[in-house]
């Protein structure tokens, strides 16, 4: 397995519309977490991309959704690095892996309350060109003009973290020189309502790691990442490591098993030794449960000095989406040499037994693991490296 | 710089709709193949599966027996256009029926895309990096590639399950209704057993069977044309996308004569 320079980023959710925006308030520990809009029909604190989101443009009209509306504004930032990719590779060298849980649903959800009430779905409603997962995609490939093989990963919420792997495997059996990886997910009800009724659902503003943690938030957002076969750029894909729980749809192995052999292969993968791991971005949601086990295979695989920082309190768990935006936020940190505060944190739930970062502090790290864990036991970890 | 996909054996096939579960005999529908079996989950689960998941554990069952690979050592790919779409609008109506209920938790984590991974690899405790993926009218061929690239990097043997289930009546637009189906490959580096076949693109078409009027229309029938022609003699077996846009996949036979 190679690695591969990360040569260009960007991310879209609660902390602002552009990249720029979302690092310089990662950098502050600026929250963008905020009351739930009425639309949403559902009370509690939610990651709400700020907008506006403009419409797609006219021959794309017809896949209009939230969904790609907020892929459109995250890809702004990469015009120029693609279109630099697409002169040095040509377009049919770059491929594109897309993760989403969701899809254009939130669409489908008034289109079924449109069907209640006039019975019938609304004029111009396609669940093809907006639910589907591969509406985004389309999009997504029309907007920037990739013509390499495409594909949406839905894995729940490793989605965009398990991207990587099929880029890397992708670059290593040279089918592309290029690819675009990311993820992207909107608010719907589906979710909101769905993670009630699991109740992990924190009304307040959630607190990963801590000891007063009560619950996750649940977010929005698109991030990308554009991994070539050469380059120079802010981090470098070093390794992916992929694994099954297989012990539950929705509770991680009690002792952590799928989440330490995910950290595990990623680290053989990106060929380095655990101590060279500077820091864990962790999956963080802010339930008792998912920190605790999360700690305990950290502590496990690392040991109880690496540190660790969990950033859903900066955007909620954006699921589909939450994979990729973590390895920007990764990313951005190595690049700019600081561990970001663990917004939400403090107190740290000491029994974890892990080094939670909970201050801003310039920070110098080789190597940092990003972890993605979904339903279905799906685990999905990624070892990013300093670019140059 | 050139691709350098591994050549590949497919070792297992297989194939199930109601009515059908060969893809050689694809003439009138056989009344007794009702529901699958989906006997690599426990019976009491199994029953409260949806189609989708069943239907993924009926074809990842038998093609793994025919290629002689254990699904617990596999990595599994689940490959689907819509994925756990009757669970999804089940939850739809349900929200839309009573806006305040909280949502039944176990149909939620039921309408992800990955369940029928999750329940697999619960049910055969693989832990191997398993994945469910979607793409239009790419997806047996992004499928085929993922397996392939997969065998590449070492993390095979592979179960590609390619499967689809109705839409709910809701949302089907014209044209839109369909039985379900599921289609299996296994596909491993190359060994004696099994197709030999190589994984590439170029211009293709090939003489492919009429489908059952029953599934023709479900958005990942393509997969049983593959099939079909895997186990006849067709020497370059088209995979898709069918797109003016971009360049479609094949599979090459060897040994099957000249293209």
């Amino acid at each position: 397995m190679g690695s591969y320079p990360i040569t260009a980023f960007s991310a879209t959710n609660a902390m602002g519309n552009t990249t720029a925006e979302v690092v310089a308030a990662l950098d502050a520990g600026r929250s963008g977490l905020r009351p739930c809009p009425p639309e949403f029909g559902i009370e509690g604190i939610c990651g709400v991309v700020p907008g506006p989101l403009p419409p797609l443009p006219s021959a794309l009209v017809d896949y209009d959704s939230r969904l790609t509306r907020i892929a459109q504004v995250s890809l702004d930032d990469l015009s120029r690095p693609l279109e630099a990719a697409r002169k040095r590779w040509g377009a049919d060298r770059i491929g594109l892996i897309l993760g989403t849980s969701t899809g254009g649903i939130y669409e489908t959800e008034r289109a079924y309350r449109h069907l209640k009430e006039h019975g019938a779905l609304p004029e111009g409603y396609s669940v093809e060109r907006q639910h589907a997962l591969h509406a985004g995609l389309h999009v997504v490939r029309m907007l920037t003009d990739l013509r390499g093989p495409s594909y949406v990963v839905s894995t729940a919420c490793s989605s965009s973290a398990r991207v990587c792997a099929g880029a890397m495997r992708l670059l290593d059996a040279a089918v592309c020189d290029a690819v675009l990886v990311g993820g992207v997910d909107s608010l719907c009800g589906l979710t909101l309502r769905g993670f009630s009724g699991l109740e992990v659902r924190s009304l307040e503003a959630c607190r990963p790691f801590s000891s007063d943690r009560a619950g996750i938030n649940i977010g929005e957002g698109a991030a990308w990442l554009l991994l070539e076969r050469l380059g120079d750029g802010p981090a470098r894909l070093l390794g992916v490591g992929e694994s099954g729980d297989a012990y539950h749809m929705t509770s991680p192995h009690p002792e952590g098993l799928g989440a330490r052999l995910a950290m595990e292969r990623a680290i053989e993968a990106g060929g380095i030794d655990p101590s060279e791991v500077g820091h864990v971005n962790v999956h963080g949601t802010g339930t008792q449960q998912n920190d605790a086990i999360e700690g305990r295979a950290i502590l496990d695989l690392l040991g109880p000095e690496v540190a660790v920082v969990a950033t859903k309190g900066y955007t909620g768990h954006l699921l589909g989406a939450a994979g990729a935006t973590e390895l920007v936020l990764t990313a951005a940190a190595l690049d700019g040499g600081f561990l970001p505060a663990s917004v939400g944190a403090a107190p740290v739930d000491a029994s974890i037994g892990v080094r939670v970062n909970v201050e801003r502090r310039d920070f110098v790290s080789r190597a940092a693991l990003s972890n993605s864990f979904a339903f279905g036991g799906s685990n999905v970890s990624v070892l990013l490296g300093r670019g140059g | 710089m050139s691709a350098l996909l591994p050549e590949l054996s497919i070792t297992g096939i297989a194939f199930w709709a109601p009515g059908y579960d060969d893809p050689l005999k694809l003439g009138a529908a056989d009344p007794a193949i009702k529901a699958p079996k989906a006997e690599l989950l426990p019976a009491r689960l199994a029953r409260r599966c949806s189609l989708l998941t069943r239907m993924s554990a009926e074809v990842v069952a038998r093609a793994s027996d025919q290629a002689g690979i254990e699904p617990s050592a596999a990595t599994v790919i689940l490959a689907s256009v819509y994925g756990e779409i009757l669970t999804t609008g089940q939850l739809l109506s349900m929200m839309t029926e009573d806006p305040s209920s909280p949502l039944s938790p176990t149909r939620f984590h039921n309408s992800v895309h990955n369940t029928p991974i999750g329940y697999l690899s619960i049910a055969t405790e693989n832990h191997s990096g398993s994945t469910a993926i979607s793409a239009g009218s790419a997806t047996v061929a992004m499928a085929l590639l993922e397996a392939a690239t997969t065998v590449a990097a070492g993390q095979g043997p592979v179960v590609v399950a390619i499967v689809e289930e109705p839409l709910p009546e809701g949302l089907a637009p014209d044209g839109g209704v369909y039985d379900g189906l599921a289609v299996a490959f296994v596909v491993e580096s190359r060994r004696e057993a099994g197709v030999a076949v190589r994984l590439t693109q170029a211009e293709a078409s090939a003489p492919l069977p009429d489908l059952p009027e029953s599934f023709a229309a479900n958005p990942c029938a393509g997969a049983v044309s593959v099939a079909a022609a895997l186990l006849g003699d067709v020497a370059v077996i088209p995979l898709g996308p069918t797109n003016s846009r971009d360049r479609a996949w094949i599979l090459e036979v060897e040994g099957r004569g000249g293209r």
